[in-house]
């Protein structure tokens, strides 16, 4: 966090998104859950700055934001890894040990306990509460893809096909260090510390503004106007998401 | 405004009238009945969560909670009923079991809700024998500090920056019984209403970092006064420890005034009376008996022309000082010109729940019932800006943190000989033609009363002993009057 | 149970019977089975009060667990506010167990929207929301694209069916908050802040969202107005008992051969539903219990499960409930120890930390489940977890507490010889032992928070 990195804002596109959305809401701050996930795709995970810039569009305090971010545990955070696992470890899932078995999977191909993220910041794996597909368990949930019945050759087939895609071998991850998925925030800004303490994870902010370059040039984001014409459906397609698997189309 | 209807209802047997609106816990609380309660708080917004004000009302299937249930016509509450005891203890429970128990070193104790309910509601030993949660310590901003682990998420603080200062710098972060307070990164808590937060808190998560180990509250002795760091005039109480020393202000409730809220500049502006006081009389610089100090400063008063004199009151006076002044100008020295003045005005910084007044003074508007003064800057620009040399000024000034203007300048630049009142030894006293320097007191230090910017007239009273050898007004222009007939009598007019 | 069960009547699926047709999420599939047909019969047309009526006369109660009959919850709402009145719909379905609404919403989104339609004609909403939660990824995709298809043919937007009748339909995605299902909760959760619930009274029908009135149903009542609307209220009551009139979607999972959704009419036994939709027991185990209606309910055992049908009040008969119909079998190599601390371990993460009760007494309810799983509990625990469990309930905002305890006291009252045989130790010792177990203080914090390895569960039973 030390670089101070260029002011950055949402995509033009994703700001038309919240533009469309814009007349669907009562007010800015009910958008809130549908622009964190926006911010979410915009940087792969909720950022600090990801939160400044949630809040000014949304018009409430950067502090509120960061509640919420913390409230909801399946918002992405920088901590966790660029593919995130999900596992389910409630009740109907961990009967007859269907969760320990998909976790044992993940740590037998990636070396990851719950908890953990890879060094290189590839994978990471946590346990979660209900994902709701109780009746094919073990249940777990990659970033945005759902996937039940998550085991044997299946996920072992799918965490290869992870590791191809980024070139990695399962060696690449066994027995190497790992580093614990932090999901704390940082709640000491440095230079308010205790006597004598002293806080590593302190970050500074510059003015909110600088995130976002029109509003720094005196034009408020929020109220530029999109031509209608240009309006993006809601799910078009965008590079680098993915909605493709389902329940029954993929891995049974 | 519209009639509110009033209705009848039963709290532990009283028969009791409150307005239709009211809740139940404020119609107990406004009848002396206590209701025990953390999140709740006649000023901010009902959020329901500490629990412990579980009541019963008959009828109700279980106990309910008092903050959150409207009074109803015919209403029969207990608040000792079985079932409602039986909650709050369970409640008390709760919230104890994940908090430290540290009360030797948490500044809150002595003064603590969950101490004090926890002898009234709570249960006599624990039953916990597992880890606790452990949250942070986090310093939110420059006045306060916050221990999580104490903390019993009431959320009082967090309302109050989102209500009543409006600023929202603290929300709630994690869940459950992981969640804590917090400030998003390098946001921090820094308004200038932020130390209500620890007012309001009812437990030891928020402190001072001001008064942080300064004291055991059981140490301290309070005395309520009014604050004079703007012309809101805050109620406040002033604690000071077993050797009269001030520790702390905290805002004393007047709804008609501050409700309970004041401003962090006000509470701890009380350096002042112990930092550079003018301890004895001067005269030329040194020195001086009161006898001697009062024999020169007459001299320089009534042995001149009266309309050579000319006579500045600050705003920081009291009535009953400006009354004095006025007395004995007209009785001492006849004709003198009485010029007002005070802190420069600044911008009024307004909260959804509060406003600080940009006049930095407590007492304008005695100045203009007291002496006639309607503006008080137009009158010393006036004086300001003539060129006729002054014989004397006496100047009655007691401004704690004056910052001297160039009008000011340009009036003590005319005068030959100054008589100040003050009871700093501060910029004004060395600035050069000072002849006779008399000690006054601080508003902590005499009684008298400010008129704040509402018209309303506070009377208050001295909390703690001189710590100079200065007199109040009062007391000094009776002894000079007492001096100049002595002389007059005698023939010894210099 | 003492009502007549109306088993002679034939019964087909009616929610659920295109969900297993490819593209039956499309509105061309949904148009060429007669979709929206109802909605432009009735919106513009029939007297909302009408609607209101046949529901009411339906006998329809709410799927999302409490059972509220849906007709009446719609009477309650204020009139003549001034304010806009508001639809929320229900799509959190966060209770462990339960997963119907995730296939109307993924395979059939039109008919929810159908339901949406005819609703807010019948309440006279202008604007409904539609709240998933986070983890319906394909459901947020195809509603949404349904949504988008609706607008495009008029159904959605300005002047629906040409008639002057306006109406929003807003799809809004949660984060993984259990506590999003709690209506209230849903509400603060919509209006862009964390997802507390809120203080009641004023019921959301008076005061819900932005503080207008509300009137909050589950995605699985919604789809039923369409139905019930269609074809009247005497043809929803031909179905199910007395007083839990109608089918409902049921989800099996756990030791059964046949683990799924099934839709059925309310009043079978469940012993019935159990052995002939779900294939019956896996081979070679025996049933140890049931949970009726989602986590929360409080358990059954086989010898329960024998006299109870699958209706709201023979289940309150037996002091449980029908819930959100998420049913799962336990079976005897279920080690009850494990499953009730896995069972406290999700409240305690879930739990929202608003009302004390529930912040403090779901952690302490997990901790000291966890010391009987793992052997380390004291005498007289199980009595201070009964305590606990009973200094929980009715003490909060919303029922998450409640549902915390039930479970606890269930587990306790019939499986309270398995908590006596995990407290080996003495009271005292236990009060003045320290580091106990391998859990950290430190790792306590950061595995409630982030599933690490300091809460793994543990193995059930196994299968083979």
């Amino acid at each position: 966090m030390t670089a101070n990195t260029a002011p950055r804002t949402l995509s033009p596109e994703r700001l038309r998104q919240f533009h469309d959305w814009v007349d669907e809401y009562p007010n800015k701050r009910s958008m809130l859950m549908m622009v964190l996930r926006l911010v979410e795709e915009e940087f792969g995970s909720i950022t600090d700055e990801g939160m400044v810039i949630a809040a000014d569009l949304c018009g409430v305090n950067v502090a509120h934001v960061q509640g919420m971010v913390t409230f909801y545990t399946h918002f992405k955070r920088p901590t966790h890894g660029k593919h995130r696992f999900m596992v389910c470890a409630t009740l109907m899932c961990a009967l007859d040990g269907n969760t320990d078995s998909a976790l044992a999977q993940i740590q037998a191909k990636l070396g990851l306990k719950p908890g953990e993220t890879s060094a290189d910041g590839l994978f990471s794996c946590e346990k979660v509460e209900c994902l709701a597909d109780c009746d094919k368990p073990p249940v777990v949930q990659k970033d945005s893809e759902h996937f039940c019945s998550m085991k044997g050759p299946v996920l072992d087939a799918y965490i290869d096909s992870l590791l191809a895609k980024e070139g990695k071998a399962s060696t690449d991850y066994l027995g190497k260090a790992v580093v614990a998925t932090d999901l704390r925030v940082s709640v000491l800004p440095s230079h308010y510390n205790f006597p004598g303490e002293t806080e590593t994870g302190a970050r500074h902010f510059d003015d909110k503004d600088a995130y976002l370059a029109p509003v720094a040039q005196g034009q408020a984001p929020r109220t530029t106007t999109v031509p209608p014409a240009l309006k993006t459906p809601l799910t078009a397609p965008v590079a680098g998401t993915s909605f493709s698997n389902n329940s029954e189309d993929a891995h049974v | 405004m519209s009639e509110i209807k009033q209705v009848n209802l039963k709290i532990d047997g009283r028969d009791v009238t409150v307005p239709a609106d009211w809740t139940v816990i404020r119609a107990a609380h406004a009848n002396d009945i206590d209701i025990p309660h953390y999140c709740y708080h006649k000023d901010l917004s009902i959020a329901g969560n500490c629990r412990i004000c579980m009541v019963n009302v008959k009828g109700a299937p279980r106990p309910v909670v008092g903050c959150a249930t409207p009074v109803a016509e015919g209403m029969e509450v207990s608040t000792m009923a079985p079932d409602a005891v039986e909650a709050r203890k369970g409640v008390m429970e709760f919230l104890l079991i994940n908090h430290p128990l540290d009360c030797p070193e948490c500044d809150q104790a002595g003064e603590c809700k969950l101490q004090d309910y926890s002898v009234d509601h709570g249960r006599d030993h624990g039953r916990f024998t597992e880890e606790k949660v452990r949250k942070s310590k986090a310093t939110l901003g420059p006045h306060v500090k916050y221990w999580g682990s104490r903390c019993i998420l009431c959320t009082r603080c967090v309302r109050f920056t989102d209500e009543v200062s409006g600023t929202g710098e603290l929300g709630v972060i994690y869940r459950g019984d992981r969640s804590e307070i917090a400030t998003f990164p390098g946001r921090a808590l820094d308004n200038p209403l932020s130390m209500n937060t620890v007012d309001i808190c009812p437990v030891g998560a928020l402190v001072s970092s001001d008064f942080l180990f300064q004291s055991r509250v059981w140490h301290l002795h309070s005395n309520p006064s009014v604050c004079a760091d703007c012309s809101v005039g805050c109620n406040t109480r002033v604690d000071l420890d077993a050797k009269d020393q001030i520790k702390r202000i905290v805002p004393r409730r007047n709804d008609a005034v501050n409700k309970e809220w004041m401003c962090d500049s006000g509470r701890l502006s009380f350096g002042y009376a112990y930092s550079d006081r003018l301890q004895k009389p001067k005269v030329h610089g040194k020195d001086a008996t009161w006898r001697e100090a009062r024999r020169a400063a007459l001299e320089l008063l009534s042995g001149t022309n009266g309309s050579s004199v000319v006579v500045l009151v600050s705003a920081w006076n009291t009535n009953e000082a400006m009354a004095t002044v006025k007395d004995f100008v007209s009785a001492e020295v006849a004709g003198a010109r009485i010029v007002g003045y005070g802190n420069p005005t600044q911008q009024d910084q307004t909260f959804p729940g509060f406003t600080i007044r940009g006049d930095k003074n407590p007492n304008r508007d005695g100045l203009k019932s007291v002496l006639g003064i309607a503006d008080a800057d137009a009158s010393l620009k006036a004086l300001a800006a003539e060129t006729a040399p002054i014989g004397t000024l006496l100047v009655v000034h007691n401004v704690p943190g004056f910052a001297m203007t160039a009008e000011f300048k340009a009036v003590l630049d005319r005068s030959e000989n100054v008589v100040l009142l003050d009871f700093a030894d501060g910029e004004l006293l060395r600035y050069g033609n000072v002849a006779v320097a008399l000690p006054t007191l601080t508003s902590f230090e005499k009684a008298g009363t400010f008129v704040n910017h509402d018209g309303l007239a506070q009377e208050f009273a001295p909390v703690m002993e001189p710590v100079t050898h200065g007199v109040p007004e009062s007391d000094l222009f009776a002894s000079l009057k007492q001096d100049a007939r002595a002389a007059t009598v005698s023939g010894v007019k210099a | 149970m003492s009502e007549p069960v109306k088993t002679s009547v034939p019964f087909e699926p009616i929610l659920t019977k295109y969900i297993n047709e490819p593209n039956a999420h499309t509105i061309e599939h949904f148009l060429a089975r007669g979709g929206y047909e109802v909605a432009r019969a009735h919106v513009g047309v029939t007297d909302p009060a009408t609607l209101v009526g046949i529901v009411k006369d339906s006998g329809l109660r709410g799927r999302g667990g409490a059972g509220f009959p849906t007709g009446m919850k719609w009477g309650f709402l204020a009139k003549g506010t001034g304010k806009p009145a508001y639809l929320a719909v229900n799509g959190d379905e966060s209770e462990p167990g339960t997963h119907k609404d995730r296939h109307i919403l993924e395979k059939d989104p039109h008919q929810l929207l159908e339901g949406v339609i005819l609703t807010c004609w019948a309440i006279q909403s202008n604007h409904a929301f539609i709240y998933l939660r986070g983890e319906f990824i394909l459901g947020y995709e195809r509603l949404e694209a349904a949504v988008r298809a609706a607008k495009g043919k008029g159904f959605i937007g300005k002047g629906i069916f040409g008639t002057a009748f306006d109406l929003k339909v807003t799809v809004v995605r949660g984060a993984g908050a259990y506590i999003c299902g709690e209506e209230t909760g849903m509400l603060s959760s919509i209006e862009g802040g964390r997802g507390y619930p809120k203080i009641k009274p004023p019921f959301p029908a008076i005061s819900g969202l932005f503080k207008c009135p509300t009137i909050v149903n589950n995605v699985e009542t919604i789809a039923n107005v369409t139905h019930i609307i269609k074809n009247g209220a005497d043809w929803h009551k031909q179905w199910g008992t007395e007083k839990s009139p109608g089918y409902k979607i049921f989800c099996l999972s756990g030791a059964v051969k046949k683990p799924g959704v099934y839709e059925v009419p309310l009043g079978i036994r469940m012993a019935d539903f159990i052995e002939q939709y779900g294939g019956g027991l896996v081979e070679g185990r025996a049933m140890k219990a049931v949970i009726p209606g989602g986590l929360s309910a409080p358990l059954l055992t086989p010898e329960m499960v024998e006299n109870c049908t699958l209706d709201y009040e023979s289940l309150a008969s037996l002091g449980s409930m029908l819930g959100s119909g998420g049913i799962t079998v336990l079976h005897d190599g279920v080690d009850m120890m494990s499953a009730i601390y896995n069972t406290m371990r999700f409240y305690h993460h879930e739990s929202c930390g608003q009302c004390t009760p529930c912040r403090e007494g779901t952690g302490w309810l997990e901790k000291l489940a966890h010391k009987h799983h793992s052997g380390h509990a004291a005498e007289g625990d199980a009595d201070l977890l009964a305590d606990v469990a009973k200094n929980m309930r009715g003490r909060t905002i919303c029922v998450l507490a409640d549902a915390a305890a039930m479970p606890m006291q269930s587990y306790l009252q019939h499986f309270r010889a398995d908590f006596d045989a995990r407290a080996h130790e003495p009271a005292h010792a236990a009060r003045h032992r320290t580091a106990r177990d391998e859990i950290t203080p430190a790792a306590k914090r950061d595995s409630v928070l982030h599933g690490a390895p300091g809460v793994a569960d543990v193995g059930m039973g196994n299968r083979e």
